[in-house]
């Protein structure tokens, strides 16, 4: 297009190669210390680069048989089931509220109601839901969190799922329906498929969301059984743990699996981004 | 469109829905406030009803003006930040370099990266002893000691803002890339050969397409700053001397903490006002933009 | 078996009317064009016949049934949507038998009914692509074939040729024709061309804002326009209009210096004359009984077997039609003949014919 000078050519070297480098390096640091060995990190002049590579925090992190390992991995299992449980109920719900929500036009009122109830901080909810989980004896359960989780995702992912549906012909609908297919069958055979890749890229934003939540799982989860990988980690950071490669390799595990699917996903989260926000 | 083949019971298909929203949103949201008119324990004590006492007692309580102010400037300042830092990246992603569909690929990362690891990264790196931030500055000369960034008052709301900028701006900068990939090549080309000047190009050309999505931006980080709770807590715990301390904290602290859950209660209906005004003002602004176009 | 009666049909969207009472009747295995502006409530009738959308007041009969209220899958209609509606994830197979699919048909009676409308339609060689893999004019077949294969006692077509080049069009059309030949169901057929309208009705209907201005064959239409606007509509290049007054029964026009004896039915005095561009000759001396009238030539279109002449008399347009062979070049002077049995007349004010 547009033929530049050189001083703007080097400005954008140097703009980029910043940027470049500010994003880079605190991962690359988190990398490197999760592969160092404890007495490497807690030298003056700290020494940036191991002299070998140690995988002892990874071994010890992911060992079962052990105190440290089994806290872990239990925490890491917990976050897996109650993000997976959560993102496949609020799936469930989500797909028919978005359908009828996107057809049926007396419904708009309840999804910027449902929008609206989204956007309260979780403060403004914790203290009864703390006293209603204590009552059931759900406190420090998956199953208690999870249900919680699916009340933070399901309308977020019903308005996703919503624009899918809206960008859909009507006449298809039409067409299916005077084809003698029943609502379900329609939304089964037709509807739902075509708008697959939406669907998955909400179930991607509902997974990611329920693996980054703290707040309440602080609040509702202590013991084993239902601990999530966050509150793990900022109990080993808090002081629990000394070794800060420990540390360092527990937050490379539990950011593994989001850092990865956005590497791989990028396309669909960006429109998903674009699509959730502009369409607001 | 032609709606009549549709059946009349179709909302049931919302019903699951509105019963977990209700459930799990709507009541506790009314339980709150009946609490914030009681004195009830979170354990214990269900309390008796005291009207607007609790209320009265928060605004005038010094801790209380303190979270305020200190949530205040958090929201501001790291969404400014986000959103000037998140702006001028697209910008120069849009240029053409080489590496650039490689640097457009990282700007994910930090979006990607979980809260909490990210809290805890930044941690290690402000390690009063051993951290990274320390021994880098110190080796170029520009630190003459060690300094305990987050454990000193001045500086700890700073140290939390750029370990949230440095996460979030990434999100703002691939919403407005999106943005700007948005804009018509040949809107571009013919204000060029109109002879619009680079400041007239993005005023005329850019920013109606940025406009939108920008607010956006806004909006949600406003808000979700407004409700910060990991990164605090896992950087200072609000400390030291609760300067950090910001709202969230402050209600999981006279709820959790103190189970004190009547006054927490009403805090955390304070909270959720000034959010609900920021929504409301700031939904009125998105209308204005978008009638702007 | 699929007789369509629609009575005093009303359709509104809030205070806005968008059919005002239309009353149409078609027998079985009529070929009805409903033709009209755009935004005249064509597509609205359609889906009301197909149930898509409900009538505010009215009622629709098929084979003397009420059907009004009646679930679209329950009607025994079928539809070929503008925009095709196939079903982008179905095969074209799967596209075509959805219908007996959904009806619980068996699939080897599937099977067979889908090989039949893929032959009649010559697609076989498609069936198994995806809906995107096809060209337009493939589409529309496939479109058509998913509606053939129920054997409706209805079909009902939206605009289903407007996407496609000219060729394909009259392609398809002829398509079209043949279908309905052999199977002789009963169709209504929504279109904006005029020549899809002529050659495919055995009755036309011409709406107007919401409203049917005239039901009649094609040629009672073309060649007896109750309207004007009728008039106006159809036929391309349109009727040429002339102002005029009746006095002493003799014509004169208003803006051109056109007079005649007057012999059509008597009425009004303020009358407007119409005139098709072909029925107006270039001169040729000593024809008897047609009326001459002097004109300057503006421009000259050639079509191709034809030319567009576009002539000034006094204050007036007249465009004719004359074979390519006629030697015509503008700024010419030319005499023009009518014969006085091609005018049409309408009365001024309402533009009814007289
Ligand atoms: N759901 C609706 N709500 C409000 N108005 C509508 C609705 N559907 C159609 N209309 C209006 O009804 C009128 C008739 O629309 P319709 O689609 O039937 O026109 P049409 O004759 O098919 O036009 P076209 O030839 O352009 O397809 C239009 O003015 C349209 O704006
Ligand atoms: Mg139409």
């Amino acid at each position: 297009m547009e033929r530049r000078s050189t001083t703007a050519t080097i400005f954008t070297y140097v703009a980029a190669i910043a940027v470049f480098l500010i994003v880079l390096l605190p991962f690359v640091w988190l990398v490197v210390m999760s592969l160092s060995p404890a007495e490497a990190l807690t030298q003056k002049p700290l020494r940036w680069w191991p002299s070998e590579m140690d995988f002892s925090n990874y071994r010890q992190l992911l060992d079962y048989t052990e105190g440290k390992g089994r806290d872990f991995l239990s925490a890491l299992f917990n976050s897996l089931r109650v993000s997976g449980l959560a993102t496949l109920l609020a799936l469930v719900i989500a797909i028919p509220a978005a359908w009828v929500v996107s057809r049926v036009k007396s419904m708009d009122w309840s999804l910027s109601l449902v929008v609206l109830l989204y956007m309260l901080p979780p403060v403004a909810l914790a203290v009864p839901l703390y006293m209603v989980l204590a009552r059931i004896g759900m406190l420090n359960s998956v199953y208690g969190l999870a249900a919680i989780y699916l009340a933070i995702l399901a309308p977020f992912t019903t308005w996703l799922i919503k624009s899918g549906f809206d960008a859909l012909p009507g006449e298809i609908e039409s067409a299916a329906s005077m084809d003698g297919a029943r609502l379900d069958q329609m939304l089964r055979l037709i509807s739902i498929p075509l708008i697959a890749p939406i669907v998955a890229t909400a179930a991607i934003f509902a997974l990611l969301l329920a693996w980054d939540e703290f707040f309440y799982a602080l609040l509702f989860t202590s013991g084993v059984q239902a601990k999530t990988v966050t509150v793990a980690i900022a109990e080993i950071s808090g002081g629990r743990e000394t070794n800060y490669g420990a540390i360092a390799a527990a937050g490379v595990i539990a950011a593994l699996p989001p850092v990865f699917i956005g590497l791989i996903l990028q396309k669909a989260l960006i429109s998903g981004l674009t699509h959730g926000g502009v369409k607001g | 469109m032609n709606t009549a083949w549709i059946p009349r019971q179709a909302w049931l298909l919302a019903l699951p829905l509105m019963a977990v929203m209700v459930t799990v949103i709507g009541y506790p949201l009314f339980d709150t406030i009946r609490l914030s008119l009681t004195d009830a324990r979170l354990i214990g004590s269900t309390g008796n009803f005291v009207g607007l006492n609790n209320f009265a007692k928060l605004v005038s309580r010094p801790d209380f003006l303190q979270a305020l102010s200190t949530t205040a400037i958090f929201t501001v300042v790291s969404v400014s930040a986000e959103i000037v830092l998140g702006v001028l990246t697209a910008l120069l992603l849009q240029q053409r370099f080489v590496g650039r569909t490689l640097l457009r690929a990282l700007m994910i990362l930090p979006w990607a990266l979980p809260t909490v690891v990210n809290a805890m990264l930044w941690r290690l790196i402000y390690n009063p002893e051993y951290g990274a931030l320390n021994a880098a500055l110190t080796q170029i000369g520009l630190l003459e000691g060690y300094q305990s960034w987050l454990g000193q008052p001045q500086s700890a709301i700073w140290a939390i803002i750029v370990a949230d900028v440095w996460k979030n701006f990434s999100l703002v900068a691939l919403i407005s890339l999106a943005a700007l990939q948005a804009v018509p090549r040949d809107v571009q080309a013919a204000a060029l050969i109109d002879g619009a000047g680079i400041v007239q190009r993005f005023r005329y050309v850019t920013l109606p397409y940025l406009a939108g999505p920008l607010m956006v931006a806004v909006v949600l980080r406003t808000i979700e700053a407004f409700k910060v709770f990991d990164i605090v807590w896992v950087l200072t715990r609000g400390g030291p001397a609760n300067s950090t301390r910001t709202l969230s904290l402050l209600v999981y602290q006279e709820a959790f903490a103190f189970q004190r859950a009547g006054s927490g209660a009403s805090l955390a209906l304070i909270v959720t006002l000034i959010i609900t005004l920021l929504a409301v003002f700031y939904a009125r602004l998105v209308r204005r933009t978008e009638e702007m176009k | 078996m699929g007789a369509l009666e629609i009575s005093q049909i009303r359709k509104e969207y809030g205070i806005l009317q968008v059919l005002k009472g239309v009353d149409i009747a078609l027998d079985d295995g009529g070929f009805l064009v409903l033709l009209g502006s755009s935004g005249c409530g064509k597509s609205t009738l359609l889906s009301i016949i197909a149930g898509l959308a409900e009538p505010t007041s009215g009622d629709v009969l098929l084979d003397g049934k009420s059907i009004v209220g009646v679930h679209p899958k329950d009607r025994d209609i079928a539809m070929v949507f503008q925009s095709y509606a196939l079903y982008p994830n179905l095969s074209v197979a799967r596209n075509i038998a959805f219908p007996l699919e959904m009806r619980k048909v068996p699939r080897a009676d599937q099977e067979r009914a889908v090989a039949e409308v893929a032959k009649l339609l010559r697609i076989e060689s498609l069936l198994d692509r995806k809906p995107a893999q096809l060209s337009g004019g493939q589409r529309q077949r496939v479109a058509i074939g998913r509606a053939l294969v129920r054997k409706p006692k209805l079909f009902l077509f939206d605009e289903p040729l407007s996407n496609l080049d000219a060729r394909l069009r009259s392609e398809m059309r002829h398509e079209i024709k043949r279908l309905h030949g052999i199977l002789g169901t009963t169709i209504v057929y929504v279109t904006h061309d005029q020549v899809e309208a002529m050659t495919l009705a055995t009755q036309l209907v011409l709406m107007h804002n919401g409203q049917v201005e005239q039901q009649g064959s094609p040629s009672q239409i073309y060649d007896r326009p109750r309207t004007m606007r009728v008039a106006d509509f159809v036929g391309s290049p349109p009727m040429n209009f002339i102002s005029g007054k009746v006095s002493n029964g003799r014509f004169r026009g208003e803006t051109c210096p056109i007079e005649f004896d007057y012999k059509g039915p008597d009425g009004a005095c303020e009358i407007v004359m119409g005139i098709r561009p072909e029925a107006i000759g270039v001169a040729i001396s000593g024809q008897a009984s047609a009326i001459e009238i002097a004109a300057d030539v503006n421009l000259v279109e050639l079509t191709g077997p034809e030319q567009l002449i576009s002539t000034r008399v006094g204050g007036q347009e007249l465009v004719l039609t004359a074979p390519s062979g006629v030697d015509v070049s503008p700024g010419q002077s030319i005499r023009l003949s009518i014969a006085p049995e091609s005018l049409h007349f309408f009365e001024a004010s309402q533009g009814m014919r007289l």
